[in-house]
């Protein structure tokens, strides 16, 4: 099978996630997305000779996806490859030690489990922090993928799951309990 | 540790003594809970958008003309190129091209009929999903392409699954049943202004030898073509059922 035919088929195969998760590094963007989608596709192409392992492609594919959505950032905005909101090792394990289950955090979350909520949930989290917790807990990939993809270290991917998780279940509980928000304000 | 390396994890002696703290520390086992549940929220309730049609259009689109950007004998148009010349030494010297209601079938039918024959020979059996419900291939292939599908009962076939392919970036969907033993694979496309000439309604197109026969015909806007090895009536027989149009099947 030629390299042509390869790229269609992985490209049929894998192009719905490519899609969600290129509508989640864009923040919900859809243009913003499809333009990504479809830079990938003509990279894909381009590289399609380096793909080795059938078995990674899916892996492959993702990391290409995530690195071109890093550059288009890049190129829009110089930035370091690691925010200045990551934590340190010395930090990030203080923040394990804090970290305090709500009394009752399914009641929290049940009447929030609807795609529209966690979606908005997950468009308001940090662009950074978006990517690592989609790309590990939606789409499976462990956290060392996850750090080969956003080319950061795997101890930056574990911070930014810990604070993407805290900020995404913050956010729901204040979704899930309006009023006492406004209460509290 | 253990929060970093998600099971399943390496067994070290440093795993196994936090495995060990976790299981006598209320703390930790809240904490890993808490995360797991809101990890499993999200795997539930994640939004999971499809790709429009529009956006694998697109995408099949920028294939195609990067293929055609490409040097003559690489890329998308080379490759066709190939699967059609692959699939003309396949099908041979004798394929014979032969259009019902018509007098004859330019070169780009007979290109295109070789390269429905060709990617049947090369597919084989590598389905995307595997199923012999009707309504689900067709939502499958729904999300898929860009134009709605009708996945025909064939009598004495059965419905084994669908793919996807492409030909010079044009997306298609491929039903496959098998009958008689032999796997037969209903291609649906959208026709090109600039692929092979129109054909009157009902009419139909085909040619092979004993690897690969193929009729092909346009209908309900889409481009049809039935590929496998049974023979030319067979196919035909099997076509009366694919258009939902009685004057069609009457002229088949």
């Amino acid at each position: 099978m030629d390299n042509g035919r390869v790229v269609e088929d992985l490209l049929s195969e894998h192009l719905d996630a490519l899609y969600r998760t290129a509508l989640r590094l864009c923040g919900g963007r859809t243009a913003d997305a499809e333009d990504l989608i479809q830079e990938l596709a003509l990279r894909v192409f381009r590289k399609s000779h380096e793909l080795r392992e059938p078995a990674a492609a899916r892996s492959w594919l993702f990391t290409i996806l995530t690195r071109t959505h890093l550059n288009r950032v890049r190129s829009a905005r110089r930035r370091p490859e690691v925010g200045a909101h990551d934590l340190d090792e010395q930090a990030f394990e203080a923040a394990l030690a804090s970290w305090r289950s709500p009394e009752r955090p399914d009641y929290a979350f049940e009447r929030l489990q609807t795609s529209e909520r966690v979606t908005a949930a997950l468009d308001g989290l940090d662009p950074d922090l978006r990517a690592v917790i989609w790309l590990v807990d939606v789409e499976g990939f462990r956290q060392r993928e996850a750090a080969a993809m956003l080319e950061v270290p795997e101890g930056t991917v574990a911070s930014r799951l810990f604070r993407a998780r805290r900020a995404l279940r913050e956010a729901m509980v204040a979704a899930a309990h309006p009023m006492a928000r406004r209460q509290g304000a | 540790m253990l929060w970093a390396e998600p099971a399943p994890r390496p067994v070290t002696p440093d795993t196994r003594a936090a495995e060990a703290h976790v299981r006598g520390c209320a703390a930790c086992q809240a904490f890993f809970h808490d995360h797991e549940a809101l990890a499993a929220i999200l795997r539930r309730h994640a939004p999971r958008e499809p790709a429009p049609p529009h956006v694998r259009r697109r995408v099949f689109d920028a294939l195609g003309r990067a293929g055609a950007q490409t040097a003559p004998g690489a890329g998308l148009a080379g490759r066709l190129g190939r699967v059609a010349a692959v699939a003309v030494v396949v099908i041979g010297a004798s394929l014979g091209v032969w259009l019902v209601g018509g007098t004859s079938a330019d070169e780009q039918w007979r290109h295109q009929l070789s390269a429905f024959a060709g990617d049947h020979l090369e597919a084989g059996t590598d389905l995307a999903i595997a199923s012999s419900n009707r309504t689900e291939i067709r939502a499958w292939l729904d999300e898929r392409l860009a134009f709605a599908v009708h996945v025909p009962r064939i009598p004495n076939a059965e419905l084994e699954g669908a793919r996807l392919c492409a030909f010079a970036g044009r997306p298609a969907g491929v039903v496959c049943y098998r009958i008689d033993g032999q796997l037969v694979s209903l291609y649906l496309m959208a026709p090109d202004a600039a692929d092979p000439g129109r054909l009157e309604p009902a009419q139909l197109v085909g040619g092979g030898d004993a690897a690969a026969e193929v009729v092909a015909w346009e209908g309900g806007g889409l481009v049809h073509a039935l590929a496998g090895r049974v023979t030319p009536t067979r196919l035909r027989d099997m076509a009366r059922y694919c258009l939902d149009v009685p004057a069609a099947r009457r002229r088949f």
